[in-house]
């Protein structure tokens, strides 16, 4: 499980949304409930701005893993926002499942290390 | 007046008015399209046999073998064949069956990789980039082998602006060149090299192929299906005409362009959307919304023509979508009258995020066009079922859907009865 940086332990109930995979993240997002988006919406949106400001003084490679799992947050963040502020749902309504699908998202994820995290 | 410039299809004085782009081809009739064909399980076997069998299929890119010894494997869907693109020493990229001659096991298990050799690992039968048998072993205990004729199986592969397509007819009727040379001078100075794959999805699309090709040639359907991805910024049935209405639409031979509109005024950004262009490179995000606002896809000769969104859709299996820095590759692969794989890649200019908020900015700016892609796939399945119950025998076509009358105008031509 996720452990964020002491500054953001406050976040640590959202440990679970710190997922390696953009498909994963998708999945996670589609498959959840309205409340469930609309409460960690609501608790992370006002913390993003300080999360991507701590993330922004450090390189995007080679993350000790407290701060990796935030920044994996923060990509959680983006598509539970995606959803609450353009769907108002937690997909498009006709969006295909993501079983269907394969994503990969080339820069992000094939070059770097931590989509081979277990 | 100035002459109108190569290309362009002068539009009449006012847009979003009457039959503009059906007048101009009677060719295609205007008669609504009966949609049996869509659903006849010999018309799709014609159309594989008479079609994907016998023209230039897109299978990547030369990035994916940029040197020398890369090469790069893949089953064509359609038929489940699995081949070999390899960039030889001599420069030159071939494709092979990935069948070695011995007893028929794959020569090659990568899906991508440098070699000088490939070796069967049922035997180590060997060959060369050239696709030569170079070493089969135990050479001496085998009845009268002819290793000259002994190499890997061709298929017919040729490169088309760095495209990589291949022929699955072995002596194909023509050169990848003259398949292509009615659109070959509108993208001629687009940098299709200077661009590399940013993202890639697929989908098994429970679609028949051209019931899936058929919303990527219309930019109608955008500001309705998508309202929630990349239309946010259109208003259905408020300025249509400045929002969809194509600045051109071309006919190609069996190709065809559409220039479309990027968006006129966008909308407010959300909240998201602002934390995002606060911690992201502005050039990495909304390609569409910055080919509109800067006019940046004048600078070529497509763009020029036709658009600030060029989307040139290739016969038969795939199309390209230029923006003003960046390009869109899809590819269409019918595996069933029911079913297609089909493919999306991103390619843009290449970026590494140099800190780990960009990585925030960078995925939430791919997040539209990925979504955008995921309900075309949710909506096809949704057309094709409802065409299977055959509570309606026709669709219609709207007149900015002339591409969709065009598709099947060039297929029924490829599959009339005395074509074999």
């Amino acid at each position: 499980m996720a452990v964020f940086p002491s500054e953001f332990a406050d976040l640590d109930i959202f440990a679970d949304w710190a997922l390696p995979t953009e498909r994963a993240r998708m999945t996670k997002r589609v498959s959840a409930s309205w409340p469930t988006l609309v409460s960690a919406y609501d608790a992370l949106a006002p913390r993003m701005d300080a999360a991507l400001a701590y993330l922004s003084k450090r390189p995007a490679f080679g993350l000790g893993r407290a701060d990796e799992d935030l920044m994996l947050l923060t990509l959680s963040f983006a598509e539970i926002a995606f959803a609450v502020e353009n769907y108002r749902a937690p997909d498009s309504p006709y969006a295909v499942s993501p079983k269907l699908m394969t994503v990969v998202n080339e820069p992000i994820e094939a070059q770097l290390p931590w989509t081979n995290r277990p | 007046m100035s002459k109108p410039p190569l290309g362009i299809d002068a539009p009449p004085p006012q847009a979003n008015t009457g039959m503009r782009w059906t007048q101009r081809h009677p060719e295609l009739g205007q008669e609504p399209a009966p949609t049996a064909g869509y659903l006849d399980p010999d018309q799709f076997s014609r159309e594989m046999d008479l079609i994907y069998r016998r023209t230039w299929l897109n299978v990547g890119r030369v990035e994916q073998a940029p040197e020398p010894g890369n090469f790069f494997t893949f089953r064509i869907p359609t038929f489940d064949i699995p081949i070999i693109v390899v960039h030889g020493k001599d420069g030159v990229i071939r494709a092979f069956y990935n069948v070695c001659s011995h007893r028929q096991f794959p020569v090659t298990l990568e899906a991508s990789g440098k070699t000088n050799v490939f070796t069967c690992r049922l035997h180590s039968w060997s060959y060369d980039t050239s696709g030569n048998l170079v070493r089969a072993v135990d050479e001496h205990r085998f009845c009268n082998l002819d290793k000259a004729k002994l190499g890997l199986t061709p298929i017919a592969c040729e490169v088309w602006n760095g495209f990589i397509c291949v022929n699955l007819d072995p002596t194909p009727a023509t050169s990848l060149a003259e398949h292509m040379a009615a659109a070959t001078p509108y993208t001629e100075d687009f940098p299709f090299d200077e661009f590399s794959l940013a993202a890639t999805y697929a989908v098994r699309d429970l679609a028949h192929w051209r019931v899936v090709m058929a919303a990527q040639m219309e930019t109608w359907h955008v500001p309705h299906l998508h309202r929630g991805t990349i239309a946010r910024g259109f208003q259905p049935g408020e300025n249509f005409a400045a929002t969809v209405e194509p600045k051109s639409m071309k006919l190609l031979g069996e190709h065809r362009v559409l220039g479309a509109p990027g968006p006129e005024a966008r909308a407010e950004p959300l909240p998201t959307e602002a934390l995002a262009a606060k911690y992201g490179p502005p050039s990495q995000l909304s390609q569409i919304g910055d080919a509109a606002a800067t006019g940046g896809a004048r600078r070529y000769k497509w763009g020029r023509e036709f658009g600030e969104v060029g989307i040139f859709v290739y016969f038969p299996n795939w199309h390209t979508t230029l923006f003003s820095d960046s390009y869109m590759l899809f590819r269409y692969w019918p595996v069933s009258p029911t079913e297609t794989l089909w493919e999306g890649q991103v390619y843009a200019r290449p970026y590494m995020p140099s800190n780990a908020a960009e990585l925030f900015a960078l995925t939430y700016g791919g997040i539209a066009g990925r979504d955008t892609f995921r309900e075309d796939a949710g909506a096809h399945p949704m057309i094709q079922r409802n065409m299977q119950t055959q509570a309606k025998s026709h669709v219609h076509y709207h007149d900015l859907e002339l591409a969709l009358r065009h598709l099947d105008h060039v297929v029924k031509q490829r599959t009339a009865p005395d074509k074999g």
